[in-house]
């Protein structure tokens, strides 16, 4: 028998609204796999993300609850939707290591980490 | 227009793509330039038409070719064109002519988008980084323009004093991101090139300033003029000397430990992995760390290549080291490496080289590139030295130097020996550094190996664990395609393996409603197969979805062995022919068909858990599990787990993968709470609540599993009284009593006595082989008389127990057993007439207020009305019981 191996990373993030907030998961690669009021399940590759129902979000320490890497392409839409809301927020910056990173919030306002990597040289030509 | 060009926000390539579409050679020759395509850009440049706005492509698509001379002399051919005469400046500076520059830039309004961008750049290298800034206070930052704004503005703020490398990286960042969707890599080359500056100005920024210039590198290598590769020279002069020796001596062995530590750490995963497998544990956690393991070894040999391809990016000795171990990393089981290592290092340097291993007290040959390679002769004490201290030597004399090269392998250290021919016998400094890193990678790519052999063998071994597996195993795809099914899932189908695999169900004759139940994910839901009823349980994971298949009748079996009750009793076990009895059953019947609560009550013995079954059998869940629990016999702080379960870790002593309370274990049969009036007070409105949301949540659980269990109660109380008492929630007795059966004491049906004692000697002489056994007119009679307080339950023993002792050959029951004489002769009470506990005054006062409470839905003015007393007092009584 061949066996088809697969293992993903599973994350579980409390929101206050699954459904509210899986169209940022979704702009950020997830599909949703199952939904429904209390719980969104969402996949890409390797991850599964479990939107969980909670009353109220427990306060942060300022770092992000979850951190995605994206594409550029991914990072660019991410970024032009919220600069929309805000034309003033600050965009995505070079981290010192050589990538691209965004601190967004999703719609319950948990902090997510957001990096893409710099552009390819054969890319850019 | 070509201004335009330079401020557009647009990926260029869509533009150059749109702009050969429509024919517009000018722009595509200005577009190919900025891309640095530089023969489309001169073609394109020959096709357009002659006139001012070429003559300024022309200089633009010279001066991006690194060419200022013919830059200028085009820019003389555009009459006057503001862009032109700023790109002739930018021509002037670059040649040295300054002054000429500027005399250009004075023809232009200051307002001029890239002149002032040119302005900036010559401030800056004059040395006048304030002056530069305001020059570009008003520049543009859309396009490539405003990316090289970004650029100048953090160069001359990094030139300021002092210098601001915050903002100057902050500049930067945002110039990147622009270039990343433009799609500029000359420009995308300085901007690295600019951030290696602000890195180097950084305390402790040298191995990142190393690492933006190594991105530099190939950017300005392949794309940028001669003028941006003297500043790179320069930059590598400047500081990259000092980032990159440190890069080396510090990054280089951390990122070869990092594979080497990622790859036994994979290895340990995979074991784990595995052991847990055979032990029946779950192995899901250590298989995703042992992905994340693999992953990260995985990126650590990225970083070791780059690290190597960053760090000394112009020496060529070098380049043949990340080739060699770039080609290390291709191979995939030891053997390979084995085979390829010594042919490997000979790219280093050397005539011939062998492979050595080092066994017992020698070393033995394992591959050679030549019949003259090496061996261990006369070397061996060289060999353990370089083992043990785990670098690279050079031995020998000037004729014939030999280069060691210690392996160290968890499945016997390896040497690889290096013959240099006398012709090549000097060694370049560094040589030996240079040994050792390849000893090192070499290691951690076996190592590698060896994890992924342990990976491919936990992975042959989970196919013959599933093999081995009795119930059908069915893993799909995402596109619903099956990827693997173990033999007993075939044999189910009715379909030979071959025949499964790679197909989707629909595909496959008479599976369509086994491909619904799977696809909807179906929780142990019943599919007809051609030739079997299965019950079907299917998860859904990333990669699709993982079915069970069990044959039904054996499904059943494990269900009821799992949870340890079995509903035994049909209708047909219930006997009797008194009316009220009757009554009883007829009802029982009826509500069997009907998927609603049910309350039995009667005294002990009445066979109330036997009715609870025959519902069960009777009833469309009869193929489901009948999971009883009684409720007095479990202890007060035990009850909730053993109800509602609880996830790992809830409480201390709780099995270490959790545990499925009886709702969850019932599933979609039927829950016997026998004994349901001793449940305590404050569980009841847990029950409540599971009852009325349909739903229950694992103790130490955040998740609601539905309850598709018919609730069946039981008890021996008068449960009204109870509630009168405050004993017993209202609510919940409406809830539970939505059918109501009562089963009558034997005493209220003596004339089924005769009936019930020949069931239970003709039950009993069966069981035990004895011919059948009567009783004496006399002594039923006697039967009939007695009160029977522990009623069906206490007939069939006592009838039972004094069959049992008669002799072997006798029939017939003659005398009265002694136990009904005894009854005879005391008065004893009847057991539903036990006169009621004495209780203080004031806790029959605060039971009177919770009754009252309960009754009125916690009304208090209504509450206060049914007790005969006023509001207030009613207020002063419930804060002095603590009632709320």
């Amino acid at each position: 028998m061949t066996l088809h191996r697969r293992s993903v990373e599973l994350c579980l993030l409390p929101v206050l609204d699954p459904r509210e907030a899986a169209p940022f998961y979704e702009q950020l690669g997830f599909t949703v796999a199952a939904a429904d009021d209390d719980e969104v399940v969402m996949e890409r590759p390797g991850l599964q993300l479990v939107l969980e129902r909670t009353d109220a979000l427990e306060p942060d320490d300022g770092k992000p609850r979850l951190e995605l890497r994206v594409s550029l392409e991914v990072l660019d839409r991410v970024w032009k939707r919220d600069e929309r809301d805000e034309p003033t927020l600050p965009g995505p910056t070079l981290s010192p290591e050589g990538a691209f990173e965004y601190r967004a919030r999703d719609p319950s306002g948990n902090r997510v980490r957001i990096t893409a990597p710099l552009p390819e040289p054969g890319g850019a030509a | 227009m070509i201004l335009e060009l330079l401020t557009d926000g647009a990926p260029l390539t869509q533009r150059l793509e749109a702009a050969r579409r429509e024919e517009q050679t000018l722009a595509v020759a200005v577009l190919a330039a900025l891309l640095c395509r530089r023969q489309e850009a001169a073609a394109a440049l020959h096709a357009a038409s002659e006139g001012p706005q070429a003559a300024t492509g022309a200089a633009l698509v010279a001066l991006w070719a690194g060419d200022p001379m013919r830059a200028l002399v085009a820019a003389d051919r555009a009459g006057g064109d503001p862009l032109a005469e700023a790109l002739a400046a930018e021509a002037l500076a670059l040649t040295a002519r300054t002054e000429e520059a500027w005399e250009r830039l004075a023809r232009l309004p200051a307002s001029h988008p890239y002149g002032a961008v040119v302005r900036a750049w010559i401030h800056r290298r004059s040395g006048a980084p304030g002056e530069a800034l305001r020059a570009l206070e008003h520049a543009p930052e859309i396009g490539l323009l405003g990316a090289r704004v970004r650029r100048v503005r953090a160069e001359a703020l990094l030139a300021g004093e002092p210098p601001d490398a915050v903002a100057a990286r902050n500049e930067l960042s945002a110039g990147v991101w622009r270039l990343a969707q433009l799609g500029a890599p000359d420009e995308l080359g300085r901007a690295y090139l600019a951030m290696a500056e602000v890195e180097a100005s950084t305390p402790g920024g040298g191995a990142r300033a190393a690492q933006w210039l190594a991105r530099a590198h190939p950017l300005l290598q392949s794309f940028g003029t001669t003028f941006d590769q003297e500043r790179l020279r320069r930059a590598f002069r400047r500081f990259g000397r000092r980032a990159i020796d440190r890069l080396v001596d510090e990054g280089l062995e951390r990122c070869l430990e990092g594979v080497r530590a990622g790859a036994s750490r994979a290895l340990d995963l995979a074991r784990a992995a595995s052991e847990q497998r055979t032990g029946g544990a779950d192995p899901s956690v250590a298989e995703a760390e042992l992905v994340e393991a693999l992953e990260q070894t995985r990126e650590r040999q990225e970083q070791l290549i780059g690290s190597l391809e960053a760090a000394l990016v112009d020496k060529e000795r070098t380049g043949q080291l990340v080739e060699v171990v770039r080609a290390l990393f291709l191979l995939d089981t030891t053997e390979q490496l084995d085979a390829e290592l010594p042919r490997l290092a000979l790219r280093l340097g050397g005539a011939t080289a062998s492979l050595l291993r080092a066994s017992g007290d020698g070393f033995e040959t394992l591959a050679r590139t030549s019949e003259r390679s090496p061996s261990a002769r006369g070397i061996e004490p060289a060999l353990r030295e370089a083992l043990r201290v785990g670098s690279a030597r050079i031995v020998g004399t000037e004729e014939r130097k030999l280069a060691i090269i210690p392996v160290r392998y968890a499945e016997g250290d390896r040497v690889v020996v290096l013959l240099r021919s006398a012709a090549r016998a000097a060694h370049p400094q560094g040589s030996a550094e240079r040994l050792s890193v390849l000893g090192s990678a070499a290691s951690a790519a076996y190592e590698r190996a060896r994890t992924a052999r342990a990976v491919e063998e936990a992975a042959a071994r989970d196919a013959a664990t599933l093999e081995a597996i009795r119930e059908g195993i069915l893993t799909l795809d995402r596109d619903g395609v099956v990827q693997a099914v173990n033999g007993a899932a075939a044999g189910l189908m009715g379909l030979p393996r071959p025949r499964i695999q790679g197909q989707t169900l629909r595909e496959l004759r008479g599976l369509g409603a086994l491909a619904e139940a799977v696809e909807r994910a179906a929780t142990d839901e019943t599919v007809a197969l051609p030739h079997v009823d299965v019950l079907v349980r299917a998860r859904r994971y990333a990669g699709g979805v993982v079915a069970t298949l069990q044959e039904l009748g054996k499904a059943r079996q494990r269900a009821l062995e799992l949870v340890g009750s079995a509903a035994r009793f049909t209708f047909d076990d219930l006997v009797g022919r008194h009316p009220a009895f009757l009554d009883a059953l007829a009802d029982a019947r009826r509500v069997a068909a009907v998927d609603v609560p049910v309350l039995i009550t009667g005294e002990s013995g009445t066979g109330k858990e036997l009715l609870a079954q025959a519902i069960h059998n009777a009833s469309p869940r009869a193929s489901h599990p009948f999971v009883g629990v009684n409720v007095a016999a479990i202890p007060r702080e035990l009850l909730e787990s053993e109800l509602f379960g609880y996830e790992r870790g809830a409480f201390t002593g709780a099995r270490a993968r959790g545990h499925a309370g009886r709702f969850e274990l019932a599933d979609q049969g039927t829950l016997l709470l026998d004994e349901i009036g001793d449940m305590p007070y404050e569980m009841q409105a847990k029950l409540l609540r599971v009852l009325q949301e349909r739903a229950v949540t694992r103790l130490g659980g955040t998740r609601a599993i539905p309850v598709r269990a018919r609730v069946v109660a039981t008890t021996h109380r008068d449960l009204e009284e109870e509630i009168r008492r405050g004993a017993f929630r209202l609510d919940l007795f409406y809830r539970l009593r939505v059918v109501h059966l009562r089963l009558p004491p034997l005493r209220e049906r003596a004339s089924d006595v005769p009936l019930l004692v020949d069931h239970h000697l003709a039950r009993w002489a069966a069981r035990n082989g004895r011919a059948p056994v009567t009783v004496a007119a006399p002594v039923m009679h006697e039967l009939q008389r007695y009160a029977w307080p522990g009623n069906v339950r206490e007939l069939a023993n006592l009838v039972e127990g004094v069959a049992s002792l008669l002799p072997a050959d006798a029939t017939r029951i003659d005398e009265t057993p002694p136990l009904l004489g005894r009854a005879r002769r005391s008065s004893h009470p009847s057991p539903a007439g036990e006169p009621d506990p004495i209780v203080p005054l004031q806790e029959l006062e605060k039971r009177a207020l919770q009754r009252a409470l309960s009754a009125c839905d916690g009304n208090v003015a209504q509450a206060a009305r049914a007790l005969g007393i006023a509001r207030g007092t009613f207020y002063n009584k419930m804060n002095r019981y603590g009632l709320r």
